[in-house]
């Protein structure tokens, strides 16, 4: 029987387009400070490892590790960083816990993308050299590419996709967290900016900034200082082979295999047990893609975005901002206030289940899930 | 090659081939654009140097003055208490005397680099610069120097607005 890990704080600081008071650092220890804070621990006594998810390019700083340890209460401590979403890092943690590393374990993971002045030119970078950027293919045009593909496949009609926008951007409306609500007549959507057919400007996120950090903890430690702590069911993460053409996208298979693996760890059936989803939508299509890898079908995906909020009540990243590598942080810290009833406008009735995932973005086939509950 | 190894398994390139393309490379280049939010503690740094001042922050619990200036202590994981300031003299901590850019480029004259140990601020406490008006001979660990600033109209909040320490006069 392996140790059941808890979250047993989290803390957050941003939330806007461009923060422009604090640096990175700064940012990073006001999230971390709360984090410790809800969670109750002292990072340089309790805390046995630091883990930051954060990509070099993104910071204009190559081995990141370096800027990372003062502002998390890790100086002279166990640091390391994740080059990966904040779900994988939470993964490390876990792997952290269970191996015996570290009792308690912080992650985390921050976007402070608007310091970098040609984000295209970082994501280029993450394209294969030789067919790729030789054919000026950036990642809005693969997105595009698999829109059409997904489109055509599943019978999904521009509107349908429309429909994912509006629903992002009006929960975003009530959420303090979310940068770019909006409320939306779905003409405007249908209509807004081109940017590779299919894909319309209002199909893929605004960038936004903020630091998230996630405190975990063993059971028996969470125990032992009587925390009440939200259980990590299942975590998992997946990544496909790196070549974009290989086709087949009605199915993201990385959701698809990451969200089994954490049915089966979790003993869960289907997404219908959880009270609340937080589910990737770095592009509009690709929500639905990511609930239709999950088992739901199209009439269902169409009905979840009408009931209610447990369906991305935080707005989701169209509606929050897409936040590069703290973009599933962002969506377990969501799901962490859901399930503690502290959400805010968006606050969904009675959440005992709650689930989160997330994508790498274009052209990876990465990605990640996990099952969080409480009081079972 | 070596002493021991004349000649290595496999087809060896050479440069003219490469250029001739002989060989075939995928090649690119980028320009990374970045605009570092330097934030408060940083920015209020570097606003005292174009003032001709250095700005610390001190930590009640352990009593440091760090130098440069950050809003929290890393040792005692609490926000810092307050601006002090420090003088722009210090000694010289450690030197180099380098003949490299840093862009790896010879130097024919070289410079002297060295971490300044600044007067008011807690024992290792620096910033690292430049040594001017002074033989790299004669450098030596524990010397005193002071800031040598550019004209104040010139300064633009950059730590260049020093342009170098001198040994103190
Ligand atoms: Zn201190």
């Amino acid at each position: 029987m392996v140790e059941r890990v808890e979250i047993i704080g989290v803390g957050f600081e941003g939330f806007r387009p461009s923060i422009t008071d604090l640096s990175t650092r700064e940012l990073m220890y006001e999230a971390a400070s709360k984090a410790y804070h809800d969670a109750g621990v002292d990072p340089r006594k309790d805390i046995g490892s630091f883990i930051s998810c954060t990509e070099d390019l993104w910071e204009g700083w190559s081995i990141a590790d370096e800027m990372v340890p003062d502002q998390l209460g890790g100086a002279g401590r166990p640091v390391c960083t994740v080059p990966a979403d904040g779900i994988v890092g939470l993964g490390h943690a876990i792997m952290h816990i269970r191996s015996g590393v570290a009792d308690v374990v912080a992650v985390e993971a921050h976007s402070k993308v608007a310091d970098v002045l040609d984000k295209t030119a970082v994501e280029n970078l993450a394209l294969d050299p030789v067919f790729h950027r030789a054919t000026g293919a950036n990642s809005d045009v693969l997105a595009g590419l698999e829109m059409s593909s997904f489109m055509e496949e599943t019978g999904t009609k521009r509107g349908e996709l429309s429909q994912v926008v509006r629903s992002a951007k009006r929960k975003a409306m009530r959420n303090g967290r979310a940068s770019y609500g909006a409320t939306l007549e779905l003409e405007e959507i249908d209509s807004s900016e081109p940017l590779a057919l299919p894909l319309r400007r209002l199909d893929r996120p605004e960038f936004a900034e903020a630091a998230v950090v996630i405190v975990l903890a063993s059971g028996s430690w969470a125990k032992r200082h009587r925390k009440d702590g939200v259980f990590i069911d299942g975590l998992s993460w997946r990544s496909a082979t790196p070549w974009f053409e290989a086709g087949g996208v009605k199915t993201a298979r990385y959701m698809q295999d990451s969200y089994r693996s954490v049915m089966k760890q979790s003993g869960l059936r289907d997404l219908s047990q959880f009270d609340v989803l937080e589910v990737d939508d770095s592009y509009s299509f690709k929500l639905v893609q990511h609930l239709m890898s999950m088992g739901v079908s199209k009439v269902g995906v169409m009905g979840m975005l009408k009931e209610g909020t447990a369906l991305n009540p935080s707005g989701g990243s169209l509606g929050t901002g897409h936040l590069i590598e703290a973009t599933g942080s962002h969506k377990v810290l969501e799901c962490v206030l859901q399930v503690r009833g502290t959400a805010g406008g968006n606050q969904a009735k009675g959440v005992g289940r709650a689930f989160a995932s997330s994508w790498r973005g274009n052209p990876t086939g990465a990605g990640a899930a996990i099952a969080l509950s409480v009081g079972n | 090659m070596s002493s021991r190894i004349r000649k290595y398994p496999g087809t060896e390139m050479d440069l003219k081939e490469i250029e001739a393309g002989k060989f075939l490379f995928s090649s690119y280049e980028t320009v990374l654009r970045y605009s570092f939010t330097s934030g408060v503690a940083i920015s209020r740094f570097l606003e005292g140097l174009k003032e001709g001042q250095l700005w610390a922050r001190e930590c009640d619990k352990c009593g440091r003055i760090l130098i440069p200036p950050r809003m929290y202590c890393e040792e005692d994981f609490r926000s810092t208490d307050r601006w002090v300031r420090v003088r722009d003299t210090g000694k010289v901590n450690t030197y180099s005397i380098s003949y490299v850019n840093n862009d790896a480029s010879r130097r024919r004259t070289p410079v002297v680099v060295s971490v300044i140990e600044i007067d008011g601020a807690s024992k290792g406490m620096g910033i690292l610069h430049l040594l001017g008006e002074v033989d790299p001979r004669k450098v030596t660990v524990g010397m005193k120097v002071e800031a040598v600033w550019k004209p104040k109209k010139e300064r633009r909040g950059a730590i260049t607005d020093i342009v170098y320490f001198r040994p103190r006069r």
